[in-house]
């Protein structure tokens, strides 16, 4: 009958995993016994299926198998010693593995800390659930874009018109003038706000002196460090700020200093409705759109975000029916105030919004070092357990069980990882400081709890990670030939370690090549020529300060009687390096028709050509020869020319911009320059003129190179004019560097990365060598005797490891090819990968290796053969 | 005195011993109670029981024949100690003296039958 048919495999398996041996034969025979009689009775299903249930039923404790359990925590104490002793005999791998295990987890420890920081954005809010940011998208005939800022009506509306939205606050940036006695202060960094702003967002410890301290005009909240500046240690509540314009703002409330992790920074805040009563500007609170202000919205509970999306979008082209007519739209989106600083990458975003993507290749890369620094440990310990063979033996002999060797091995290990730790704990803290210049972060912690619990955990994943393939391959060794000194660990490497080497070098490999590229993407970025004389002209912001505009001529005059300096070019809003605003335009095609496109838009005086040292294309720039210009004259560049199909820059002469009676006509192209950094390609620009009311900047082109002898001439010169402003003055080629600093940031922290694993990497030769040469020293001595020179000797061991290397290139160089690839791609302008690094990686690669190996090597072959077989 | 004591199941299971030795093995044992008493029983219930009662020294164990009946493997053979025969004694004793104490006719008159 039924013996061909079986019950589940498996079910007999799981029985026999749980069940005593002294049980299991008698259980499963029963099981089967039911099981043949179900079979029959109620068919195979059933029949295997109950055998199952009552493999399951059984599994009770009476059932389960007892360990044999050795008390072996008496054995600790002695491991522990054993443990010391054995690290203290061999001082040289010791400090090796602390060494390559300490750096491995001082970077992990740091990489971590950035990470967490970078996570932590924008947290501290109590509504953060609920605050979306609402930005748009762009599209017209002639292009799109998705840009941060929306419409003043946005949040000047939306709440009254959407029951989904409970209230919302717009977000400018401005810099006041504040009187002190005499003294005019430019204060940066005011924020431009709805009074409703302090309900959305959190920003710690307000002390105000009404519910809400943004309501009443002419009020003002400042953080403490302000607070300090302008009124030391009184109590700043109630007290008045003095305006240049003759107003003043009082002090109605007080936050402390704006957390670093804050997208939103501000050293005041101001109602928008306050600046525009101050600076008599114009209500645009029905202005849907154009980009003008971050707008945020505190929705109520449970709202269902994309319709929301939808239903603005709709409500808004409605508004702006006119807009589409002409084929200009705007889509609406919302983004969570969690997301934005390391999702949100849109035209005049914050500048200091991070990268989803940096954190995870740094996340990777923390871990890809912790794992190399590992393998060093692996390695070391595996080469060198010839030197505890005997120990081993002996204890085997004696009567210790595989468990107990490995417990003493992994108690070693366990005592290796916490030295490490200490050590990288203090390498950390350190390298804080230089941490903090990098990444500007000013408040990291590096004993925060979260993250101390987290390195605990990673400590003893080490442990067991790195201790356990040694302690299995120690214990397994054949206590009999341990003792009698028959047992070979063979002479090459096992596999295994070879693996570990090779991956090793696969990482070092992949780094170094990267370093490469980023280094020479880097310059070509330094020496990139922007279309601008960027070396040579200083920028000097004065806000718009009626007193410099009213006495620019003066300046001029004053300033270009300096033998220093060769022009300078008054500005309103156009510096171009901070990106350009950008405004809609009619403008005509090739074929004579107008069509409406956004463009980007500097507004200077005529002198602007000669200050920044473009070059003209064709035709002439502005000129106080042609008075019309002011009102009838622009000019474009030649990406304006390609965009719109002009066919060449003399073509280009003689187009016009919008429709009578404001028409201007094109009379001069200039050549490209970059005004955006070289992550984007130029875009169509037009310049127009603008009049001294307007005035905001000054940009300053100087001869020679004693910036500081410039700095001074400008300093009395202008003190000697407007001695009431003061000089703010920076630096073009300084704020150009820092539209790069996230890329001088990464090629920092790649740098620091690649050298690290090159030491850990080394360190982790330098210890493997050591043991194979010790291993082979019988042969090595042999070989000499038989009349091989030093040199044939060390190519050999060389050799040797030069296969491995060559192995880890060939898999490292498409790997980092394409990461290269990527990371290049972010920019417009690139370096392209060339074989070339390639190269230069691998020759470096070798040399070090080389160079390790022959170093340690060469004092072990020279040694006498003699003394070394005299004991044979 | 627990250890002295049998459940009314350990009881069924002694008596289904001893009342069919050359099937006193687990199954053997489960069926029998489960004729004779017409309830479910599960086997791990049974072996359970005789393990503990092995255990209590009432039973004592030791391995049978295989048979194809069971996938070849052998059967655990149980039988009576000196221990469980005065387990049962008792426990017949105990109950005995009970039923003395009652008349028959007394029960009837008294549910009216």
């Amino acid at each position: 009958m039924g013996t061909n048919v079986l019950p589940p495999a498996l079910a007999i398996r799981f029985l026999h995993l749980y069940c005593k041996e002294e049980l299991v034969e008698e259980l499963e025979g029963s099981f089967y016994e039911y099981f043949n009689e179900r079979k029959d009775r109620r068919g195979l299903f059933w029949a295997r299926w109950f055998f199952w249930l009552d493999v399951v039923l059984h599994c009770r404790p009476y059932v389960w198998k007892t360990r044999k359990r050795q008390n072996s925590n008496h054995m600790l104490g002695n491991h522990l010693k054993v443990s010391i002793r054995s690290l203290r005999k061999n001082p040289l791998n010791t400090s090796l593995n602390i060494i390559g295990l300490a750096t491995g987890l001082a970077s992990f420890i740091l990489i971590n800390l950035w990470i967490d920081n970078e996570l932590s954005w924008d947290q501290f809010h109590d509504k953060k659930e609920r605050i979306y940011r609402i930005p748009n998208t762009f599209r017209s005939e002639a292009e799109t874009f998705s840009q941060a800022v929306s419409g003043p009506a946005l949040g000047a509306q939306l709440h009254h018109i959407f029951s989904e939205v409970n209230s919302a606050t717009r977000l400018g940036r401005e810099t006041l003038q504040i009187k002190m006695g005499d003294e005019v202060y430019f204060q940066s960094d005011i924020g431009l706000v709805d009074p409703t702003f302090l309900d959305i967002f959190s920003f710690p410890n307000l002390v105000e002196d009404q519910e809400t301290p943004l309501d009443e005009l002419g009020s003002i909240v400042i953080t403490k460090s302000l607070a300090t500046k302008y009124f030391g240690d009184e109590n700043p509540i109630g007290k008045e700020l003095a305006l240049v314009e003759g107003n003043s703002l009082k002090v109605t409330g007080v936050v402390d200093d704006v957390p670093e992790t804050s997208q939103i920074q501000f050293q005041a805040l101001v109602s928008m409705e306050t600046i525009r009563r101050i600076w008599g500007s114009n209500n645009y609170d029905d202005n849907w759109g154009g980009g003008w202000f971050h707008t945020y919205l505190l929705l109520e509970e449970g709202v269902d975000v994309a319709q929301l999306e939808k239903d603005i979008t709709a409500f808004i082209r409605e508004k702006l029916s006119s807009w589409a007519e002409q084929g200009m739209y705007y889509d609406y989106f919302l983004q969570p105030l969690t997301s934005i600083h390391l999702k949100s990458d849109l035209r005049y975003d914050f500048l200091s919004n991070g990268s989803l993507q940096q954190v995870l290749v740094f996340r990777w890369s923390a871990i890809v070092i912790l794992l190399l620094a590992c393998i060093n440990y692996i390695n070391i310990s595996t080469a060198n357990t010839v030197y505890r063979s005997k120990q081993v033996g002996l204890r085997k002999v004696l009567g210790a069980g595989k468990g107990s060797i490995m417990g003493q091995m992994l108690v070693e290990t366990f005592t290796i990882v916490l030295l490490s730790t200490a050590l990288a704990y203090l390498l950390a803290y350190l390298m804080l400081p230089l941490v903090s210049a990098i990444t500007s972060y000013d408040q990291l912690n590096l004993f925060e709890p979260g993250g101390l619990i987290r390195i605990g955990g990673v400590v003893l994943a080490l442990s067991l990670l790195s201790g356990a393939v040694p302690a299995f391959t120690i214990a397994k060794y054949n206590a009999l030939k341990v003792i009698r000194g028959t047992l070979r660990t063979g002479t090459e490497l096992g596999l295994l370690r070879k693996g570990l080497v090779v991956a090793q070098f696969i990482a070092t490999g992949v780094l170094l090549i990267s370093m490469i590229v980023i280094q020479n993407q880097m310059n070509f970025i330094q020496k990139q020529s922007l279309g601008m004389k960027t070396n040579e002209v200083m920028h000097i912001s004065f806000q718009g300060s009626q007193e410099v505009q009213q006495r620019a001529s003066v300046i001029r005059d004053r300033l270009l009687s300096l033998p220093e300096v060769r022009d300078l070019s008054f500005l309103h809003n156009s510096y171009p390096v901070d990106g350009l605003s950008n405004s809609g335009a009619e403008i005509e095609t090739a074929d004579g028709t107008f069509i409406r496109s956004s463009i980007y838009t500097l507004r200077v005086d005529n002198h602007f050509k000669e200050t920044f040292g473009l070059e003209l294309a064709s035709g002439r720039f502005f000129s106080d020869e042609f008075p019309a210009d002011s009102t009838r004259s622009v000019l474009v560049n030649e990406a304006t020319v390609a965009n719109f199909g002009w066919g060449s820059p003399e073509q280009g002469i003689g187009k016009k911009f919008g429709q009578a009676p404001n028409q201007r006509t094109v009379v001069g192209v200039v050549r490209d320059f970059n005004f955006e950094g070289l992550h984007k390609p130029i875009e169509p620009v037009r310049i127009l003129p603008t009049t001294a009311d307007r005035y905001t900047t000054l940009a300053v082109r100087f001869k020679g190179d004693n910036t500081l002898q410039v700095i001074n001439s400008l300093q009395s010169a202008w003190d000697e004019v407007v001695p009431s402003i003061p000089l703010d003055l920076s630096m073009m080629s300084d704020d150009i560097k820092r539209q790069y600093s996230t890329e001088y940031n990464f090629r920092t922290i790649f740098v620091a990365f690649s050298i690290i694993s090159i030491i850990i990497g080394c360190l982790g030769l330098f210890g493997l060598v050591t043991a194979t040469v010790n291993q082979r020293l019988k042969e090595i001595s042999v070989r000499k005797v038989l009349g091989a020179s030093v040199l044939s000797i060390l190519v050999m061991i060389n050799t040797y490891f030069v296969q491995l290397i060559a192995i880890a290139t060939i898999v490292a160089v498409p790997i980092s090819y394409y990461m290269m690839q990527n990371w290049l791609n972010d920019f417009s302008y690139h370096v392209s990968f060339s074989w070339w690094y390639v190269f230069l990686a691998i020759t470096g690669i070798m040399a070090i290796t080389v160079l390790t190996i022959s170093s340690n090597a060469i004092k072990t072959v020279r040694r006498n053969p003699a003394e070394v077989l005299q004991d044979e | 005195m627990k250890g002295t004591n049998l459940g009314e199941f350990e009881e069924y299971i002694l008596l289904t011993i001893l009342a069919q030795p050359e099937e006193a093995y687990s199954v053997g044992i489960a069926k029998e109670i489960e004729k004779v008493t017409g309830r479910k029983v599960v086997h791990s219930v049974v072996h359970a029981s005789l393990t503990r009662l092995v255990k209590k020294g009432m039973l004592q164990d030791a391995m049978g024949e295989a048979t194809s009946q069971r996938g070849g493997k052998r059967k655990r053979m149980y039988s009576l100690s000196r221990a469980g025969i005065v387990a049962l004694e008792k426990a017949r004793d105990q109950r005995n003296a009970l039923w003395d104490r009652i008349s028959l006719s007394q029960i009837k008159s008294a549910y009216g039958d």
